[in-house]
């Protein structure tokens, strides 16, 4: 009943044009509007995994997940150690405490964070993995590692060789 | 009292059926379609004037202005008129049509227009359509079919690459219904997938932000399904969504997955040690060829998001050899049996968007193959008819 279709670059495309090799405990769960990559991971897909584009700088950013936990905001990037994402520096924000997720969902006490955000001119690439704290501590070296992996691949984007006809 | 004419109420019938009548009406209802169908296409393109005047489905036309305003001339659809005129030609040029070596170019004349005829029928049922969509900039190397759901699930390599995906075929899907339970079998892959809920429209809605009623389906992975009202007039605007419950070879439920064909993603599950991804979508159909667009211009019509005119130039890249095109309203590219047409175009602000209708037809070449055979019936009646008048002219002289 089941047939075979040869690969086009339909299947080539990946979201926001990156290509990622996340770790097999993990699976993908429909995206939303904010979610451009959404998994689920951990003990009893205890833990989310998502990642998407967001605005402001990397501190602001950072700042307003630190403030989900009820923690304040920190004055410069220091306090972040950095990893490398798609050739950048990056910083790692990491928190622990009660975690209000917002749009009215109760908080969730026990929870730890660990995030990465990578600035790249006029947006920035969020990365934020959320769970129940050991969970997460258990995956950090998973997530980064994820984080690590991510290359650019746009095979659907027309290269500089190819000039637009004269006419 | 003419021995032709017509004594019972079956010859009666016969008599029109076959008669010169129904072929001069049809033939001026065809000119008339092709007059206001020529006007038409320059509003609104050589692909929406097809499907207006020409698609099995339309049975009666409204000629309409540039402006929107019908001109108020309804007309049969071109496709049923040729259908009366094909069962015409048939009664009437070669069952009815005296035979003999005098007329046997004229009966290959109408045979051939007869498959002329059919040629056209063929090519309206049997043909295969879809959507090309390209960004500016971008390019492409399939299409998707339209009125198609089918569900992919492709296996990644070890550097997260898909493999050729297997496919759950259209044909299958289409007659699913909501209550419906559909088992799709990968034998090779050790699982099978069971395939329920199936909505022809649909939402998909977060349980965190949206409340769900008793008629919207399960929740998977926190989201859930709802029924939406199925947009008529613009079928690509449905979503089709549907829930998916994989199992092992002894029945065991390896995951329970929710498939919206709105979603830009796949979903995924493990089997096996090795990941799969899950997509429903419409048709995947692999053109061959790839288009380039390197630039995508149109207009709308004031005060609307409705084109009004596009134009798109692309490169043609098969087979490392690379052609380039402008691609208008009523200028279409072919290739290989596939015939691409602009259909639509958006600029929404960031890069404009061109959808490039593909159509491949079976029976793209019979046309042509019918005018060859009617030429050569048309010469053998001509000859004939310059060689019974030379051979009449030579005997009158001898008289």
């Amino acid at each position: 009943m089941t047939e075979t279709r040869v690969l086009t670059l339909f299947d080539q495309k990946y979201p926001g044009n990156l290509r990622d090799r996340p770790p097999l405990s993990w699976r993908r769960i429909p995206p939303t509007q904010f979610r451009a990559v959404n998994f689920v991971g951990g003990p009893d897909e205890s833990v989310e995994i998502f990642a998407g584009n967001s605005n402001g700088a990397g501190l602001s950013n950072a700042n307003r997940w630190l403030g989900q936990f009820g923690l304040s905001p920190v004055p410069d990037e220091s306090t972040f150690a950095s990893i490398e994402i798609l050739g950048r520096p990056s910083l790692l924000v990491e928190a622990r405490g009660s975690y209000n997720p917002g749009m009215g969902a109760d908080p969730r006490e026990g929870f730890a964070l660990l995030g990465a955000i990578r600035e790249s001119g006029g947006d920035v690439l969020t990365f934020k993995m959320v769970g129940p704290a050991e969970a997460v501590e258990g995956m950090r070296d998973e997530f980064i590692a994820y984080c690590e992996s991510l290359e650019n691949v746009d095979l659907h984007i027309i290269k500089e060789e190819s000039e637009t006809p004269e006419s | 009292m003419s021995n032709s004419s017509p004594k019972s109420l079956g010859q009666k019938i016969w008599r029109v059926i076959s008669g010169f009548e129904i072929a001069v009406v049809c033939l001026g209802l065809l000119f008339l379609l092709t007059f206001f169908g020529t006007i038409e296409q320059k509003w609104i393109g050589l692909y929406a004037v097809i499907q207006k005047y020409f698609d099995i489905d339309s049975f009666l036309v409204f000629p309409s202005r540039g402006d929107g305003k019908f001109i108020f001339l309804p007309l049969p659809g071109a496709y049923w008129v040729m259908v009366v005129l094909s069962i015409n030609m048939f009664c009437g040029g070669l069952i009815r049509a005296r035979k003999g070596w005098k007329t046997v170019g004229v009966l290959i004349s109408h045979f051939a227009i007869l498959f002329m005829l059919v040629a056209g029928a063929v090519s309206s049922v049997s043909k295969v359509e879809g959507q090309m969509s390209v960004y500016q900039g971008e390019k492409s190397d399939f299409a998707q079919k339209y009125h198609t759901t089918t569900i992919e699930v492709a296996k990644l390599d070890e550097e997260g690459h898909r493999l050729p995906p297997k496919i759950v075929p259209s044909e299958s899907l289409r007659s699913l219904e909501r209550n419906d339970v559909l088992r799709a079998e990968f034998p090779d892959e050790g699982f099978t997938m069971d395939i329920t809920g199936m909505l022809g429209s649909s939402n998909l809605f977060m349980e965190r932000t949206a409340e769900r009623s008793n008629e919207d389906g399960p929740v998977v992975d926190g989201f859930f399904l709802r029924e939406a009202e199925y947009n008529k007039d613009n079928e690509l605007a449905n979503m089709a969504g549907c829930y998916a419950t994989v199992k092992d070879k002894e029945g065991n439920e390896i995951q329970e997955l929710i498939l919206w064909m709105g979603n830009p993603s796949p979903v995924s599950f493990v089997h096996n040690e090795q990941r799969y991804l899950v997509t429903l979508t419409m048709e995947i159909w692999p053109m061959p060829y790839e288009v380039e667009l390197h630039k995508s211009v149109g207009e709308y019509y004031p005060g609307t998001r409705k084109a009004s005119t596009f134009e798109s130039t692309i490169t043609k890249v098969a087979n490392d050899q690379r052609e380039d095109y402008k691609i208008f309203m009523n200028n279409p590219m072919r290739h290989g049996g596939f015939t691409l047409f602009q259909a639509n175009w958006s600029d929404t602000g960031g890069k404009p968007f061109s959808g490039f209708a593909i159509v491949t037809n079976p029976s793209d070449k019979w046309p042509e193959y019918s005018l060859y055979v009617a030429t050569v019936g048309l010469l053998i009646h001509f000859l004939l008819m310059l060689f019974r008048f030379a051979g009449g002219s030579s005997r009158s002289r001898k008289s």
